[in-house]
This record gives C-alpha cells, sequence and structure tokens, in this order.
C-alpha cells in the first residue's frame, strides 16, 4: 500500500490531563500507519508524541494543550504547545525526557516565550530497504 | 533431487553455495540455458519451501509451487554473483515476494474487525514472520494483509499488545541512522534483504576477540576509526582493513538456514 | 492489591511471590500509579530485600514512566537493595540503554528466574 496524502496537519486539542497522552498516542499512530511508517517507527512516533505531551502537561499552566501533527516527507513533525507563565528549564525530568527524544527523534527543540511552551520534534523513519 | 533442502551441514552448504556461483558466472557470461536450468533444478528445493511455507492459507499448494517456481526463475536470471555472495539470501525474499503478490491479487478476503483481544498472539507472529521474509519491520497494512483483519484492527492489537521492537540493532545514541544499518543499506544488497538479526549477534561473537572489539567500537559506540585505534592500540589504516575484512566475514558466514 | 480503575491504562497488581506486575502503559498518566504501589510495597518489606517488577505486560514506557522505576531503584540504594525488572521487552530495554539507565537494575528474564 502506497502512503495515503493527508492535506495538512492534525491538529488535536487536550485538556491537560495525564490521560490524554494515550489519546494523542493513538492519533499519531494512526497517521504514522498511514504514512506506511513501518511498526518500529511507530512505536517510536509513540514515543516522540508522548514525551512532547507529558513535558506539557507537567509544565505548562493546566490549560488546553494543541498538538499538531504533520507528515513531512517520509517523516512527522509533532509541534506541542500550551499556556506557561513561567518555566523552569533546568530539572532532571525534562533532561531524561530530552536524552529520550535525542536518541529518538531527529530534532527537537523546547521554547518558552510569551507566556507558552512550545516543544516541537521531527521524526524521520529508519532506513528502509526495498522490502 | 533434494525437496527439503541441501543436507549438509552449514559449511558444506556454504561450499555448495560457492561452487554453484561459478555456474552462475557462466549462465550470465553464455545465457546457456541449460546451465540456467540446472541451477534452477538445485534450488528448485527453495520453491518447495516457500510454497509449504504458506500452504495452510486456502491456496492450494500446486498454485504455489508454480507461483514459487516462478519466482525462482526470477532469481536466477537476476541473481548477479559480482554483487551477492549468497543465491540463497538473494532468492528467498524474491520467491516469496512472488507468493504474496499471488495473495493480493487472486484471493481477496472479507476484512473483518476481529476483537483485539483475540489477535495478540496471532499479531506477534505475524510480525516475527513478516520481519523474516521482508528483512525489515512490517508496516502495518502488510500485518493487516496476513491476519486478514483491517489496519485498525491491526493498530489496536498493536495497543494492547507488550511493546517490542523487531529489531534489535536500533539503539541510535544520535540522529544519525545506526552507522551499522547505513553500512547494511549501502554496501550489500544480500544482507539487505536477508537480515536475520539474532544470526548477525552470533556471529560477531564468533570474530576473533579483536576485531569483535573494533566492530563493536565502530557501530554500536560509534567511534571514529581514529579514536578506535588510539583504544586498541594500533594504526588507523589497520582499523580500516580490519573492519572491511570482518565486515566481508560477516557477509560470506551468514548461514542461508537462518533465512527460515 | 489491584490499583486501577476500570478504564485505567495501567492496573498494577502484586502477584503472590511479591513481585509488582504492571499491565499496561507506563506513561505520564500510569507512572504515578506504578510509583504509588511501588512506595507501599517498600513500606511492607525488610530493609534489604529487593523489589521485582514484572514487565511482561506493559504495552508502553515512556521517560515519565521510565521515572517511576528509577526513584523505586534510588530509594532501594539507600536500602542497600536493587529493583529487579523481570521480563522487560525489548522496547523497554531499548529505553533504558539509550537513558544509560540499564545499571540501575537488575534484569531478570522469565526463563532465567
Amino acid at each position: 500500500m502506497s502512503p495515503v496524502a493527508v492535506g495538512g496537519p492534525v491538529v488535536v486539542q487536550v485538556p491537560a490531563e495525564a490521560s490524554m497522552a494515550r489519546l494523542v498516542r493513538l492519533a499519531a499512530s494512526s497517521l504514522a500507519a498511514m504514512a506506511s511508517m513501518d511498526v518500529d517507527d511507530i512505536e517510536d512516533v509513540k514515543i516522540v508524541v508522548s514525551e512532547v505531551i507529558a513535558a506539557l502537561i507537567e509544565h505548562g499552566d493546566g490549560h488546553d494543550i494543541t498538538i499538531k501533527l504533520e507528515l513531512e516527507g517520509e517523516g512527522m513533525s509533532i509541534r506541542g504547545i500550551t499556556d506557561a507563565q513561567s518555566f523552569v528549564a533546568d530539572s532532571a525530568d525534562l533532561a531524561l525526557s530530552s536524552t529520550v527524544l535525542a536518541a529518538i527523534a531527529s530534532e527537537h527543540a523546547i521554547e518558552h516565550a510569551e507566556g507558552k511552551l512550545l516543544i516541537v520534534a521531527a521524526y524521520s523513519p529508519h532506513l528502509a530497504s526495498d522490502g | 533431487m533434494a525437496d527439503a533442502g541441501p543436507t549438509g551441514n552449514s559449511s558444506e552448504r556454504a561450499a555448495h553455495d560457492a561452487a554453484n556461483l561459478e555456474r552462475f558466472t557462466r549462465w550470465r557470461a553464455t545465457g546457456d540455458l541449460a546451465l540456467r536450468d540446472s541451477l534452477i533444478v538445485d534450488y528448485q528445493w527453495i520453491a518447495v519451501r516457500a510454497a509449504r511455507r504458506f500452504a495452510d492459507r486456502g491456496e492450494p499448494y500446486d498454485d504455489l509451487y508454480q507461483v514459487a517456481s516462478l519466482g525462482l526463475l526470477k532469481a536466477v536470471e537476476r541473481f548477479d554473483p559480482e554483487v551477492g555472495s549468497s543465491f540463497l539470501a538473494f532468492a528467498m525474499p524474491t520467491v516469496v515476494g512472488e507468493i504474496r503478490r499471488h495473495f493480493r491479487d487472486h484471493t481477496w478476503s472479507v476484512r473483518v474487525p476481529r476483537r483485539a483481544k483475540d489477535l495478540k498472539g496471532a499479531l506477534t507472529a505475524a510480525i516475527n514472520e513478516l520481519s523474516q521474509e521482508l528483512g525489515r519491520a512490517p508496516q502495518v497494512d502488510e500485518i493487516a494483509e496476513r491476519l486478514r483483519v483491517d489496519p485498525e484492527t491491526v493498530l489496536e492489537t498493536m495497543e494492547a499488545s507488550a511493546a517490542y521492537r523487531t529489531s534489535s540493532l536500533d539503539v541510535p545514541a544520535s540522529e544519525q541512522p545506526s552507522a551499522l544499518q547505513a553500512a547494511l543499506a549501502t554496501n550489500d544488497l544480500d544482507l539487505r534483504t536477508m537480515v536475520d538479526r539474532g544470526a548477525i549477534r552470533q556471529l560477531l561473537a564468533e570474530l576473533p576477540g579483536r576485531e569483535r572489539k573494533i566492530l563493536y567500537l565502530r557501530f554500536f559506540e560509534q567511534m571514529s576509526q581514529a579514536e578506535i585505534a588510539a583504544q586498541v592500540g594500533t594504526s588507523q589504516v589497520h582499523v580500516g582493513r580490519l573492519l572491511q575484512s570482518s565486515l566481508a566475514k560477516l557477509r560470506a558466514n551468514l548461514d542461508p538456514d537462518d533465512l527460515d | 492489591m489491584t490499583d486501577a480503575g476500570p478504564n485505567d491504562t495501567l492496573r498494577v497488581t502484586v502477584a503472590p511471590d511479591g513481585a509488582i506486575v504492571a499491565s499496561g502503559d507506563i506513561d505520564v498518566a500510569g507512572g504515578p500509579v506504578l510509583e504509588a504501589v511501588l512506595l507501599e510495597q517498600e513500606g511492607q518489606i525488610d530493609a534489604d530485600e529487593t523489589i521485582v517488577v514484572d514487565l511482561t505486560e506493559v504495552t508502553f514506557i515512556d521517560s515519565s514512566g521510565l521515572r517511576s522505576l528509577l526513584s523505586a531503584s534510588r530509594r532501594a540504594g539507600e536500602r542497600s537493595a536493587k529493583v529487579v525488572l523481570r521480563s522487560p521487552s525489548s522496547s523497554v530495554r531499548r529505553l533504558l540503554e539509550i537513558t544509560g539507565t540499564t545499571a540501575q537494575f537488575r534484569i531478570e528474564d522469565s526463563d532465567s528466574a
């Protein structure tokens, strides 16, 4: 099956509740499957998305979180944003999360500006053979 | 003529394979159909084995065997001994590919959303089988086809199943794809299509200590050749040569039977 | 003893042999549930006993899930004990490897138990 063309980003807005992490993972894995990513890549996409939303839940003000998933080339970009009056960048949990993102996502960044916390990550599938 | 495969241990099989390489070279050079046919006869067991493996899916064995034989013919015609050293490694995916195409074109099944719970065991089995056949992690639609369910059911079942990765080599320490994967992808079609990662780990364990250490440092620690040379206490040039010869040994020694 | 609601995506139970069995997703939602059970179990065991966490049925884990295991490991270290991870899947192991935390635990595969 060739990848399904998706005409734009998939945007999911959820309350800042821990139970929402799974919902967003499911959306991301569905999108990754539509992009014909393999099962290992789908697992990795789920981890990236989960890291992003967990950090936003834990460091945001508790207002709604918006996650934007977009297929870009062979990969996917994951962007999350939420309100955050203040932000402490230097925490152990963020360091651990960053380590995971650094290993799995091809790039990621955490930015705090104008009362918003923004986390973006790009995921590229593994090298595929012509199977 | 064997229908269960050549007998003998792996080094005899490897020797048998190597002797046939010469015949491939001659057939390609001369176009002598008798040579081609003799190769097909010798490797017919591949078609038998592949057909048997798919025989319980509702398609008559004879049809599968015919399709597999066609795949074998294509493999014999396409195999270039200059590029690959193991015909078996090349042929099996080609033959299996023909059979899969046959299923896709000639059978249609009603895709029933089955309850996720019933499918967990079948899912793991399907992923393992497909990984072996394809030499890579399968896609959701490939699993759906194998299990005869719709892709959404596959995704749901994955959610409910223990999280496993198909590839144990994928432990990227940086954003680059793992260096071993990159080497496999660019150097040798055979390795790329026939990877059984368990077999590679086993073979790594069998290399002499110093070569194993160098391969490990290069591909798992992702050290540069200069760093490895410093660590191991030799010259960078020597490290480069040892890497080349170790990789060549891995390719030559991957056991054909690990394809099953 | 079970810590879970009907719709929860992580169930944590205690097996007859004292192992803490986690089934489901250990993420930002499940992590605290696991941590709560671990804390309660630690209060009940002898100082230098190991805690076994059975991960056979874990369907997903990320760093927030890992944190619950790491804090248990830290507390165990203070008691000169270790946390044993039983049957971690390849996904779990890979998470440990990329975070460099494999050595914080003792890994027990089901066939070596």
